[in-house]
């Protein structure tokens, strides 16, 4: 066990230099932009951290099930799913209503992390 | 030899004294220089374009292309940065100047800010009239954009994009299996700009001054342009203007008809907007993986891999209209 600050409050921390010193000193354009860019790809890690493991292993069981699997991880039941979509078992029938309704909520899940302000209907963009 | 000092031995016989050099914001293949320049005893801005490691898709075109599409596109009527000289190539890699344009390019600026409220009028008709010229660009006079293709191939393209990230995205899958089974016949053959949208034109209060970012054009279905110019990331917050957060789809092709174009139903439209959210998309995986494989090391581009969940919820969203209509 580390002793504090822990991950997410170290990265609060850079977070916070990046925006209150890195960022005024910026005399360019781009380097205000990629300055911005950078404190909100930590806050992505932050909601992360936070989020924990469980989305990914509800990812990983609802996957299983419709690939009718005990095994495999995400990434490779991802590229499993997405092999069979290509090839067209998705194009219709009881199987098509569980993939739509997997690709959302697992679309839902990385944008709470990556922007939840565009789930909301805004764009962060 | 440094990158100014090639510059200043290129420049000079053509009279031009460089004073300053500095890196803009560039596009996803290319880098962008402004170059302040002397020019006997004014000075002025010129701006670098040139080549950059990697391609943003297997289309991307070089700076020599595009050089010969700003040629070809001002011969047309359209307005855009003036080429200038002859394409170069600057350590080891192709380049041309351009004139420097002065004005907004900033599509979250473009679509909110007051000062801009006169422009946002003006560019509905004004877009639409140059994207029609494009169109009307003969396809002869830009033989290396190559046979036009259609939905098929551009589809498969896609997928070789995707498969090159070699990670699993059921949503988009579900977006190319949905184009591949509606794909329309290509109908009409033009040059197609390929990245035809707010962020990509120079504008002033008296609208617009340029169409800019020519290196994804390509030979194929007009309709193309129109659907990407609505994709939701290219309305930067204002989604109750569908078409470029400027105007609504309809206007949008009513502009386009009354500037000469052809006819387009909003089906037809709404095609090439589910293919422009899964090619943007793909698009910024792929951005992303450059980053991941080393080739070129940018905050910016790492983001993207997580920002393309954005164009897969859009994506189903789009799915789940048309098939619930």
């Amino acid at each position: 066990m580390q002793d504090r600050p822990d991950a997410v409050e170290l990265i609060e921390a850079v977070r916070h230099f990046l925006e209150q010193e890195v960022l005024p000193a910026q005399q360019e354009q781009r380097g205000k932009f990629r300055t911005l860019i950078a404190a909100n790809a930590l806050r992505i890690v932050v909601r992360e951290l936070n989020a924990g493991a469980a989305p990914a292993a509800r990812e990983r069981e609802t996957l299983r099930a419709l690939l009718r699997t005990s095994e495999g991880e995400v990434r490779e039941l991802r590229l499993e799913l997405a092999r069979r979509i290509r090839g067209g078992a998705a194009d219709g029938g009881p199987w098509r209503r569980a993939i739509l309704d997997y690709a959302r909520a697992s679309v839902e899940a990385k944008l709470a992390v990556a922007n939840p302000r565009f789930l909301e209907g805004g764009n962060a963009g | 030899m440094s990158l100014s000092e090639e510059l200043e031995r290129y420049l000079e016989p053509h009279g031009y004294r460089l004073i300053a050099l500095r890196r803009l914001a560039g596009g996803a293949s290319q880098e962008a220089w402004l170059v302040r320049v002397r020019d006997g005893s004014q000075e002025r801005d010129l701006v670098l374009r040139r080549d950059m490691g990697g391609a943003l898709s297997s289309s991307a075109r070089t700076r020599g292309e595009e050089y010969a599409l700003l040629t070809a596109a001002h011969t047309a009527n359209v307005p855009v940065p003036r080429v200038l000289f002859e394409p170069l190539t600057v350590e080891g890699r192709e380049a041309f100047f351009m004139e420097h344009l002065e004005g907004e390019t900033i599509g979250r600026r473009l679509v909110r800010d007051q000062a801009h409220a006169q422009a946002r009028l003006l560019l509905p008709a004004q877009t639409m009239q140059a994207l029609v010229r494009i169109h009307d660009i003969p396809l002869r006079s830009v033989a290396f954009l190559g046979t036009a293709r259609g939905p098929q191939d551009l589809i498969a393209a896609l997928e070789r994009d995707l498969d090159a990230c070699n990670e699993g995205h059921p949503a988009l899958e579900l977006g190319l299996r949905w184009l591949r089974l509606n794909a329309p016949p290509l109908e009409r053959a033009a040059v197609v700009h390929g990245d035809y949208r707010v962020g990509n034109f120079m504008v002033g209060p008296e609208g617009l001054r340029g169409v800019l970012d020519w290196e994804l054009a390509h030979a194929g279905d007009p309709d193309e342009d129109l659907g990407w110019f609505c994709v939701r990331a290219w309305r930067f917050g204002r989604d109750d203007l569908p078409a470029g957060g400027i105007t609504t789809r309809e206007r949008m092709l009513e502009a386009y008809r009354n500037a000469g174009g052809h006819a387009v139903t909003l089906e037809r439209l709404r095609y090439w907007e589910i293919f422009g959210n899964v090619k943007w998309g793909i698009g910024a995986l792929t951005q992303a993986s450059r980053h991941l494989r080393g080739e070129e090391l940018s905050i910016e581009l790492a983001v993207l891999g997580r920002l393309a969940a954005e164009m897969e919820l859009e994506t189903l969203r789009l799915l789940a209209e048309t098939e619930g209509a």
